[in-house]
């Protein structure tokens, strides 16, 4: 069973040990109680065996040749990060590595050279995306965009330079514009107000007429009504009369109730 | 003067910002990062997009690198398996690691491994024969967790020794021994397992 004892080694010995019997460190009395262990242990020696064909199988293996132009590609991908910014950050880290004395790593973090390095480094890695194609292509779009829209509402550069942008003209111009929104707005509601008035003033005025109107129209569709409900009757006043002669006619012993009957039909 | 050392030379100059010393650099590690890559992600267009962060990371890092800790190659490897882990947890969902008929790192538009060694055909010549096994084992290596792996591959492909593979993964060398004795055998079985399958 693994983990136990045999011959003086325990089996995670033998598992340490195993890589440097494969490799042929093991000498002396090491050597011998691995051996004698591996022949004691199944487990372990089944490990061993099929860690040495595992090894051989490795060896099979060869080292492959990477593309031909990889090192270029790398060289190129990695050439746009090497701007002077990079390289700052990098030399201030050099030069402020742990092992030096503490003034001199403070002297050159703080020296002119660095820190113009940095400031060089951060406003490239700020603006140097602004020089690429892409971005000029968009700024001269939006430059258009506006000049356009500048041209169609009527507004010139030059109205612009005669603003008066003190304080004092800000605030009479931001007083100005709220009281110009109240002002629009009270007219906008009172304007709401009178029309919605007149709407109900027509609304009134327009059920008033439409009642009398109403009347009549029922009047005349129970009118329309009538002469269909007189025929009705008439029929029922006639089939009355019917019946009553099919009842006369089958008291004649000459004639079938049902002759009799077909007579009076045709004679109507 | 030392490997170790020009490299370290190489580092100050890049950081002062040398071009040509990166490049140097570049030109000295590509190889290496590109094969780790291959092995533990399996595809060469993927090791080869993986090997380009790889370096990218570096340059923009490599304020950070501190050379009493560990060697630039045992900074770099460290780099590089975080980069790789960070892409195995990514792209864990778009995997197919069910079978091993999955295609092969060398040759991607090739038959299934199984479907080849079924071939009852004339027997390969020699080199085909080795790149079968190759593909096979590449294959294998592919189904091993990310943790065997990497142990693996940076002892038995790359010959790193167990104290830097130990500083590379940032786990004790107990660990990298025992990894790279699980990762050896678990590799085994799979191949047998496989060959078992087709014969």
């Amino acid at each position: 069973m693994y983990g136990e004892s045999k011959s003086g080694m325990q089996c995670a010995e033998f598992d340490l040990l195993m890589t440097d019997a494969i490799d042929g460190l093991l000498t002396g009395d090491q050597l011998s109680r691995f051996e004698q262990h591996k022949t004691a242990c199944p487990t372990c020696s089944a490990m061993f065996a099929e860690a040495e064909a595992g090894l051989h199988w490795l060896g099979q293996l060869e080292e492959v040749d990477p593309p031909v132009n990889l090192a270029r590609n790398i060289v190129l991908a990695t050439s746009g990060l090497a701007n002077e910014g990079a390289r700052a950050s990098l030399r201030s880290v050099v030069n402020t590595t742990p092992g030096r004395p503490l003034w001199d790593r403070m002297r050159d973090a703080f020296s002119p050279r660095t820190i113009w390095d940095h400031v060089r480094g951060t406003a490239r890695a700020i603006f140097s995306p602004m020089a690429t194609p892409r971005f000029a292509m968009s700024a001269g779009m939006a430059f258009f965009s506006l000049s356009m829209v500048f041209t169609v509402s009527g507004v010139k550069i030059s109205d612009l330079r005669n603003l008066d942008l003190t304080p004092r003209n800000l605030t009479r111009t931001y007083y100005a514009t709220e009281a110009r929104a109240v002002k629009y707005y009270e007219n906008i509601r009172l304007v709401y107000e009178i029309e919605s008035r007149v709407r109900e003033l027509r609304r009134a005025a327009s059920t008033s007429s439409v009642e009398p109107e109403q009347e009549n129209k029922q009047k005349n569709k129970q009118d329309q009504k009538s002469p269909k409900e007189n025929e009705q009757r008439q029929y029922q006043n006639f089939s009355r009369q019917d019946s009553a002669s099919v009842v006369i006619a089958t008291f004649d012993p000459g004639e079938s109730v049902i002759g009799e009957s077909a007579r009076q039909r045709r004679k109507l | 003067m030392e490997d170790a050392q020009v490299v370290e030379l190489l580092v100050r100059r890049c950081i002062a910002g040398d071009a040509a010393a990166w490049e140097e650099i570049v030109q000295r590690f590509n190889r290496r990062i590109y094969n780790i890559c291959y092995r533990f992600a399996g595809s060469p267009t993927d090791a080869e997009d993986l090997t380009q962060d790889v370096f990218i990371k570096v340059y923009r890092t490599m304020a950070s690198y501190d050379g009493e800790r560990a060697s630039f190659n045992t900074w770099i490897t460290t780099v590089t398996r975080n980069l790789l882990v960070d892409h195995f947890r990514k792209t864990k969902n778009d995997r197919i690691t069910d079978s091993i008929d999955a295609a092969p790192g060398e040759s991607e538009d090739a038959l299934p491994l199984s479907d080849r060694l079924e071939d009852t055909g004339p027997a390969p010549d020699a080199h085909l024969e080795r790149r079968e096994t190759r593909e096979l084992v590449q294959a294998a290596l592919q189904k091993l967790s990310p943790e065997l792996r990497e142990a693996v591959i940076l002892r038995d492909l790359q010959d790193m020794d167990y104290k830097e593979i130990a500083q590379a993964l940032r786990v004790p060398e107990g660990t990298v021994k025992s990894r790279i004795n699980r990762g050896r055998a678990e590799l085994a079985r799979l191949l047998q397992r496989t060959y078992r399958q087709v014969m």
